[in-house]
């Protein structure tokens, strides 16, 4: 099975490389991410005096982590469904799917195939986010534990919203019906943390929002149930992918 | 109906295949396939004949693993499709009506993951991907986006794709689709010689490409298989090809 993931993440790769769009949006989110950092570090610069005054006051690392990679985390959960996008709605569409559903591929190859390459496609925002912030070390100290937190979580967020793409690929033929699916999938659940309730049942259905499960990655406090969220979120869109793609062969719909 | 009896080790079984399609408001399940067997030994040619809608196309979507049954069973060199797929599906080669190729994909990329997924050997690629383009005479255009060919190279690409693994079962929905007359006789030698060690279905409605290329003949009508003969049973029966495939798809009842 790994032999087969390695031919589709090869082959997917070269889809994604071979795309403008990808580059498009890797270019759209430096651009973001520079100007965010430019005026973050006014605002660090700005408030010196008053961060001198607090007990425990952050340093630059958990200053840029909570204010500048946590909205570009944001920023990644949706673009993450722009990769994804094509990975299944261009094959029915483009009549290729014949070629995998007639190849000895088995579907947890395929998905986790593309899967992995919309992940690898990721880092290069994920990589621009990071190094905007490394590129800061020679001129003032940084706690590197808070930026290796802040990219595990960039990562994790990543690929649980690519996972959602993917499915959400899958069950049409445009790719931008896929993306846009997606999008207000990732965006309705990121919107669950946000209800503003005390109640149990509000109070519950924060905890599926992904941003409820970042901040401590940001503050350079990962928990393991936080990363357990996101492999969880992935898993699920991973198995629900390959039970779509399974009973394409018995509805006869791509 | 003559169906051949069964060897020891067909290379394609079917058994009682049936695949229904979905009754309109208050319509009942017509089949698109009915109740279809069909065996295939080595050397074994099938041309499936039958009308637009006859239920050919199904058929081989059945056959190859693209669509499940509803009923039914397929082996491919002994591997059961439904509990074996994997194993099923490398032994075989399918060439769907459309052409699966990427348009931004050269000639020899296509054909190379395409052996990559039919389990080819690494350091078997190069070479079967040549054997492949010198088969399909595709040299000429090794290098080109399968996007830029015109239709008739996209189906010899597609061909080149269904036996770069050197399946032992070959499936051709409609192979000469879109091709001139010259490509055409080029793509029967080709279907004929392929056919010399494997067992071939090709599709058609075309009554000559059958005649040209195959050593059994079927006709399907309305999902049901009306004959499944050898060529040569059917030449001698005293009827013209072209009269028995007209009495077998008329609405009335098969002799």
């Amino acid at each position: 099975m790994i032999g087969m993931t390695g031919v589709v993440l090869r082959h997917e790769l070269g889809r994604l490389a071979r795309s403008a769009q990808s580059w498009v949006v890797a270019a759209g989110f430096a651009g973001l991410a520079g100007y965010l950092l430019l005026s973050q570090l006014e605002r660090w610069l700005a408030s010196q005096d008053a961060i001198r005054l607090q007990d425990h006051a952050p340093g630059l690392a958990g200053f840029l982590g909570v204010n500048l990679l946590a909205p570009l985390a944001v920023v990644i959960g949706l673009l993450a469904p722009l990769y994804a996008m094509r990975a299944f709605a261009d094959e029915f569409r483009e009549r290729t799917w014949s070629l995998w559903q007639s190849s000895p591929v088995s579907l947890m190859a395929l998905v986790g195939g593309k899967l992995a390459a919309v992940v690898i496609a990721m880092l290069l925002p994920i990589g621009i986010a990071i190094a905007l912030v490394l590129m800061l070390r020679p001129f003032t100290p940084l706690d590197l534990g808070v930026v290796a937190a802040s990219a595990a979580g960039l990562l994790l967020c990543a690929a649980a919203t690519a996972s959602a793409g993917l499915y959400c690929s899958a069950l049409v033929r445009q790719p931008l019906a896929a993306a846009a699916g997606a999008i207000a999938l990732v965006l309705g659940l990121w919107l669950l943390g946000s209800l503003g309730s005390t109640a149990p049942w509000a109070q519950a259905l924060a905890q599926l929002s992904p941003g409820q499960h970042l901040a401590g990655f940001f503050q350079g406090y990962p928990r393991s149930g936080d990363a357990l969220y996101f492999v969880l979120f992935t898993a699920t869109f991973y198995l629900l992918t390959v039970i779509r793609l399974d009973a394409l062969r018995h509805a006869d719909e791509a | 109906m003559d169906i051949r009896g069964p060897s020891a080790t067909p290379l394609l079984a079917a058994r009682a295949l049936t695949r229904l399609l979905p009754g309109r408001r208050g319509e009942t399940a017509r089949a698109a396939v009915d109740n279809l067997s069909l065996t295939l030994q080595p050397g074994d040619v099938l041309g499936l004949l039958g009308l637009n809608g006859a239920g050919k196309s199904t058929t081989l979507r059945l056959l190859s693993g693209c669509l499940s049954p509803h009923a039914g069973q397929v082996h491919i060199d002994g591997h059961d499709l439904q509990d074996e797929p994997l194993a099923a599906r490398a032994a075989l080669g399918y060439l769907a009506d459309t052409p699966a190729l990427y348009d931004d994909l050269r000639v020899t990329d296509q054909l190379t993951l395409a052996a990559r997924l039919r389990r080819v050997p690494n350091t078997g690629i190069v070479e079967a991907v040549a054997v492949a383009i010198e088969a399909c005479g595709l040299s000429e255009v090794a290098r080109r986006r399968c996007g830029a060919l015109s239709k008739g190279f996209r189906q010899r690409v597609g061909l080149a794709q269904a036996i770069v693994h050197e399946p032992r079962v070959l499936l051709l929905d409609e192979p000469s689709s879109g091709l001139d007359p010259q490509q055409m006789e080029e793509m029967r030698a080709l279907v004929r010689r392929l056919g010399e060690r494997r067992a071939v279905i090709l599709s058609s409605h075309l009554l000559g490409e059958v005649q040209a290329c195959c050593t059994r003949i079927a006709v399907m009508h309305r999902g049901a298989l009306r004959l499944d003969r050898s060529l040569e049973a059917a030449d001698d029966g005293g009827e013209s090809l072209a009269a028995l495939f007209g009495r077998l798809v008329s609405d009335e009842v098969p002799s």
